[in-house]
């Protein structure tokens, strides 16, 4: 298995808490390439999975980039927080400004859990979600999303923090 | 980008700020007194070595008070790192979170309603790694504080070295202790580390310890 592993932050810094644990966690059992969101279209192909790893709170650049390419990728994705956001937005939906941080309780069905803990850090949220099945919500957003027809995820919550089950029931299915 | 740190003296905040300096400028050092040895926020013993470490490190040191009480205690620390905004033009904050999500999103709280960055880059780091990259980059570093049983006297004002993380790798296949004492088992001091100009030395200290609970507390010390 190899694993497409794309940065979306903006900054070096932010790397080590937003990208580490998700490269820690995969090299463990599996083959990894870490790109930039920039370059990511480019690489792509090559991979058997790809996860979008989140970024800082302050870090807006990521929605400056293309991601149309992520429409002709017949691979399963998984977006972390800015990673569902870029998923959203590429199939038609739309960023919103909603804050939450800290833990929150989810409720819904991601790869077979009803309702656990998960740890928000996010301020913005999406919508118009007509693209996919919402598959789990917080009392105040959507926190886990599939696209109707393609093995895209995205989850608002960091699963890298206390829901690491996350990263490997998606790496399984 | 100017940066602030929250600095405890202790050995992740240093860490963390060594990794943030890499990229970055360190324009100042925060750190909050707290009158509530129990603080769930702020590292508690010792804390006024932090004034010596920062001269250590030729970087100013702003100081908040708090007295320690449970989310008041935030409300403290929003008006030092506003200070910090006016006084150094700081547009991020650096914490050495590991592990911690009450401290982590409390902060990452305050510096979302700033519009500052906040970056923790240590966050998730496995402790015994962060423990031995500590060793390889020469930190030195004591056990300040304890409150976990089975650590003892023993362990307040002992040097983190290489042999001090194989016994707390045993402590913690047998007793699930955290190893670099992120449940709150000891709190640790830095008296030398990579960016420091002088070296902190202890001359007179005093140790109060019972029942596993103890303060290596210092009672005199300069730089050299």
């Amino acid at each position: 298995m190899k694993v497409l592993i794309v940065s979306t932050c903006s900054d070096k810094l932010s790397e080590l808490e937003f990208v580490n644990p998700i490269v820690n966690l995969i090299s463990k059992k599996h083959d990894y390439e870490l790109v930039n969101i920039s370059d990511a279209e480019r690489k792509s192909v090559k991979f058997d999975k790809v996860i979008i790893c989140g970024t800082s709170v302050a870090d807006n650049d990521y929605l400056q980039n293309n991601f149309e390419w992520l429409k002709n990728l017949n691979k399963p994705v998984l977006g972390i927080c800015s990673g569902i956001q870029i998923i959203a937005k590429t199939f038609g939906g739309v960023i919103i400004p909603k804050k939450e941080i800290g833990m929150v309780e989810v409720k819904g069905e991601l790869f077979g859990q009803k309702k656990f803990e998960a740890y928000a850090l996010h301020t913005n949220g999406i919508s118009k979600l007509s693209a996919f099945k919402i598959l789990a919500r917080s009392k105040k957003s959507v926190q886990a999303i599939k696209h109707k027809s393609k093995e895209i995820y995205g989850v608002m919550f960091h699963p890298e923090v206390r829901n690491e089950w996350v990263i490997s029931e998606f790496i399984k299915a | 980008m100017k940066l602030g740190v929250l600095f405890s003296g202790g050995k992740d905040s240093t860490l963390a700020m060594h990794l943030a300096e890499k990229h970055h400028e360190i324009s100042c050092l925060l750190s909050m007194k707290s009158e509530n040895d129990e603080s769930y926020m702020f590292h508690t013993p010792n804390i006024g070595i932090t004034e010596l470490q920062a001269e250590a490190l030729d970087i100013p040191l702003l100081t908040g008070f708090t007295a320690g009480e449970k989310e008041l205690e935030l409300a403290d620390l929003k008006d030092l790192i506003e200070n910090a905004v006016e006084l150094f033009g700081i547009e991020g904050i650096v914490t050495g979170a590991v592990g911690s999500v009450y401290q982590a999103s409390r902060v990452q709280k305050i510096c979302a309603e700033l519009g500052l960055w906040c970056f923790n880059p240590l966050w998730q780091f496995d402790q015994i790694e962060l423990l031995e990259k500590l060793v390889n980059e020469k930190y030195e570093i004591i056990i300040s504080s304890i409150a976990a049983y089975p650590l003892d006297q023993n362990w307040l004002g002992r040097k983190i070295d290489s042999k001090a993380i194989s016994e707390l790798k045993v402590l913690q296949d047998k007793y699930k202790l955290h190893p670099a004492g992120e449940g709150g088992e000891f709190e640790s001091l830095v008296l030398n580390a990579p960016m420091f100009k002088r070296k902190i030395k202890i001359s007179e200290y005093e140790k109060e310890y019972s029942n596993h609970a103890g303060v290596f507390i210092v009672k005199e010390a300069d730089l050299k």
